[in-house]
């Protein structure tokens, strides 16, 4: 059975600051390599509707 | 309902990120015309060659009225028809397409020129093409057993040497 | 769960789901070398476009359905300790969808299906595949009766009370899949079989294109949900942690019914049937069912965060390192994750209005859903079975060293598999060729993609291989396990009373049918105003 204890608490309350962090690396790489791919490689392929 | 303030700060940097996306398409859609092909428009497949657009001698690349260029295909299994075409390079192309049996698609690699063919429905699809070269098309939808030998070619000249094409003689034809 | 007549029930779908999985995966290796060339003896259009049929339906509506349902049962016996609501319907269930895939199997093996696990009319397959598929998905309506009427009565015995997450995020499936489903219900019944009795003659492709797209994008969200619950209930738990926000864990479950239905026009971007503004629509629902996603991606890293501080990890990534990754329920969770960020920015892509034209049919689709799908997805089903199989047979598993090493092994063959398919698809490659002979300079940079996958394929067919063997030693010889209990993750902050919102889906169901009158109302609509000439049928 896994221990049911309370989680050892940070010295800043209980923010996930891991968590938030790499999220927020994984947002920024995301909107990057997206807006390189929609400027960068599909618009120069031409402008289509 | 309690949420964590960094969970709270996620939710809006997703939605910022989300902004982002939706911001550049929706700019790129007003101000370049940016848009996915969705002419609706219905047609007879089985009839396409009797149809005064589809008929085999309008086939082709054509130069309209108004002076754009348009280019009429057909898809059959197993190819585009004609086969062969010519178009400028930096100049925007129509393309207009119908099916005489299944679903096709149409796709030029390394271009935007990509779009479903459904019979019984025209598809028109504008693009242009920024560098001068030897392209094949090819089917991207599964249409039989010869799907993997459905293409035809496409060379795409610099503007400078174009040599212009022969005008449309189906005026009065929907744009 | 200790009946043991219902145990049985829950491993009886489990073993069709993963038999479905483990031919499928045969014919997955030799899909990926009969399209590299390299073996001529192997090259034939026929077996090849029958063996992608019968491996998109294997995987896509067999392995996902019956797994589904028997982790259905499975939850909703454990988290709400009530027997399944009526045997007799929930086992009529069973045999219905059991005899509807084995219907539909004997044309597709028989070269007799070869319409690709997506079917589009004019071409036209035997009549039993149509009405197999029809029969696996009624089946699978009567086990989404049995999870609705079991969580109303609960309700009723306990008023007032929260609803238990798990139980929660398995009706709203539940709902999910038969608001989903319609979309293919229609064009099957109204459409299909009347044209493949022969009773009409012609059919409308893009009337049946358009009903197809309704369910082609939630069924995504239907598979990928019991992945969520496994992340949300189990995965917290196993690090030795707890869910760091359950009422965030209902707000997703629910945005996904509500955002994931109206949405399936991202599929028809290329179509000519539908018009730009409702394409533009069915966009921004699409980037908007993004969100749930990703909450659900903080709150279950979070929960490991937590975890592992209490196990000592320092500083802003320790807790990383001291997870148990030995324990295949988290290293499953992690493998998942990374898959679900690469596979989830490649949807992000996908959703993006016009620029759906750099890969539209391309082969970066299949390198996609392959990611997200094979990837993301079934990780997590390979967890839940590894952790029910002992709760289920009452014998501990052969070997969680073996479980381990076969989820790394699937995680490497996935990436191997899945990254040169994706470049592929920016290089121009078509999806759903047998062979490259374009006599034409560009494909020839294609070869070396096609030879990596290859690799790719064997890994996972080796990682297959050792899944099966797992389970079947587990069932066949495994010591005895005398505990069959099962825990799901507590919750860090104990929750109080909830809102109905977030307790039941009254409200929901209304609001899902607003958005889906306006979302497909007109966009259907419009055939019966146009005026349409119906293509017949043809052969492939």
């Amino acid at each position: 059975m896994p221990p049911s204890s309370r989680p050892h608490e940070e010295p800043r309350d209980d923010l996930p600051i891991g968590t938030w962090t790499l999220l927020c690396l994984i947002a920024a790489g995301m909107t990057a390599a997206w807006l390189f791919l929609y400027f960068g490689v599909f618009l120069p392929r031409g402008v289509v509707q | 309902m309690h949420i964590n303030p960094l969970e709270q700060k996620w939710l809006y940097v997703s939605l910022a990120m989300i902004a982002i996306f939706l911001g550049s398409i929706f700019l790129t859609a007003i101000t370049k015309g940016v848009h996915p092909p969705s002419h609706i428009e219905t047609i007879d497949s089985a009839s396409l060659h009797l149809s005064g657009e589809f008929a085999e001698d309008k086939l082709g690349v054509r130069q309209q009225p108004d002076g754009s260029l348009r280019v009429t295909l057909v898809a059959a299994r197993y190819g585009f028809y004609p086969n062969h075409i010519e178009i400028p390079a930096d100049t925007p192309i129509t393309f207009r397409m119908a099916s005489v049996d299944v679903l096709h698609g149409t796709h030029v690699p390394m271009t935007n020129m990509n779009t479903m063919i459904v019979p019984g429905y025209v598809s028109q699809i504008t693009t242009t093409f920024p560098k001068p070269g030897d392209y094949p098309m090819l089917c991207n939808e599964y249409c039989g057993m010869g799907h993997d030998h459905m293409w035809s070619t496409m060379t795409v000249v610099a503007k400078e040497n174009w040599h212009g094409v022969a005008k449309a003689d189906n005026l009065g034809e929907k744009p | 769960m200790t009946d043991s007549a219902a145990r049985r029930f829950v491993l009886d779908h489990f073993w069709i789901a993963f038999g479905a999985f483990g031919l499928a995966c045969v014919l997955g290796v030799y899909q990926v070398l009969e399209r590299s060339g390299i073996i001529s003896a192997l090259q034939s259009p026929a077996v090849y476009f029958a063996s992608v049929s019968t491996h998109g339906v294997l995987m896509a509506f067999v392995l996902t359905t019956f797994f589904i349902m028997g982790f259905g049962y499975y939850v909703a016996t454990t988290s709400l300790r009530m027997p399944i609501w009526n045997k007799g319907f929930a086992k009529a269930g069973f045999w219905i969808a059991l005899l509807g895939t084995v219907m539909a199997a004997i044309p597709l093996l028989l070269g007799k299906a070869s319409v690709l696990y997506t079917f589009y009319p004019p071409m036209q397959a035997h009549v039993l595949f149509y009405l197999g598929a029809t029969l696996l998905v009624v089946g699978s309506w009567f086990w989404c009766v049995v999870m609705v009427v079991m969580l109303a009565q609960w309700k009723t015995a306990h008023p007032g009370e929260t609803v238990p997450l798990p139980m929660f995020a398995t009706t709203a499936n539940a709902i999910l899949w038969l608001w989903t489903s319609l979309g293919v219900a229609l064009e099957v019944l109204f459409q299909l079989l009347p044209w493949a009795f022969g009773l009409v003659d012609t059919v409308d492709v893009g009337l049946a294109r358009t009903l197809f797209a309704w369910t082609l994008h939630p069924i995504v969200y239907f598979w990928l949900l019991p992945a969520y619950i496994a992340l949300y209930v189990f995965v917290p738990l196993a690090a030795g942690g707890k869910l760091f926000s359950d009422e965030l864990a209902r707000v997703s479950f629910v945005m996904i019914m509500v955002f994931g239905l109206p949405i399936g026009f991202h599929h028809l971007y290329a179509d000519p049937q539908q018009a730009a503004g409702w394409k533009l629509w069915h966009g921004i629902g699409t980037f908007a069912v993004g969100i749930p996603t990703l909450l659900t991606a903080f709150t279950v890293v979070a929960s490991l965060e937590v975890a592992g501080r209490a196990r000592g990890g320092k500083g802003l990534f320790g807790w990383i390192g001291a997870l148990p990754w030995r324990n295949p329920m988290v290293l499953a969770a992690i493998l998942s994750l990374l898959m679900l960020v690469l596979g989830g920015f490649g949807g992000l892509v996908n959703a993006s209005y016009a620029m759906n034209a750099m890969v539209h049919n391309t082969a970066w689709v299949p390198g996609h859903f392959h990611l997200i799908f094979a990837g993301t997805v079934i990780t997590m089903y390979f967890a839940i079975a590894y952790h029910l199989w002992p709760r289920l047979t009452g014998k501990r598993l052969f070997s969680e060293s073996m479980a381990t090493l076969q989820l790394w092994c699937w995680f490497i063959g996935m990436v191997i598999l899945s990254t040169p398919w994706h470049v592929l698809g920016l290089l121009g490659q078509p999806r759903r060729i047998s062979s490259v002979t374009y006599n034409s300079l560009l494909t020839l940079a294609w070869k070396p993609y096609e030879l990596a996958m290859i690799v790719g394929g064997l890994v996972l067919m080796g990682s297959a291989v050792l899944f099966l063997y797992n389970l079947f030693k587990t069932q066949m010889e495994g010591a005895a396990e005398r505990d069959l209990t099962v825990s799901y993750a507590e919750a860090l902050h104990p929750v109080g009373r909830l809102p109905d919102v977030l307790n039941g889906f009254r409200v929901w169901n209304g609001v899902i049918l607003l958005l889906m009158i306006v979302s497909f109302g007109y966009p259907i609509l419009q055939f019966f105003l146009l005026q349409t000439h119906n293509p017949s049928a043809w052969g492939y």
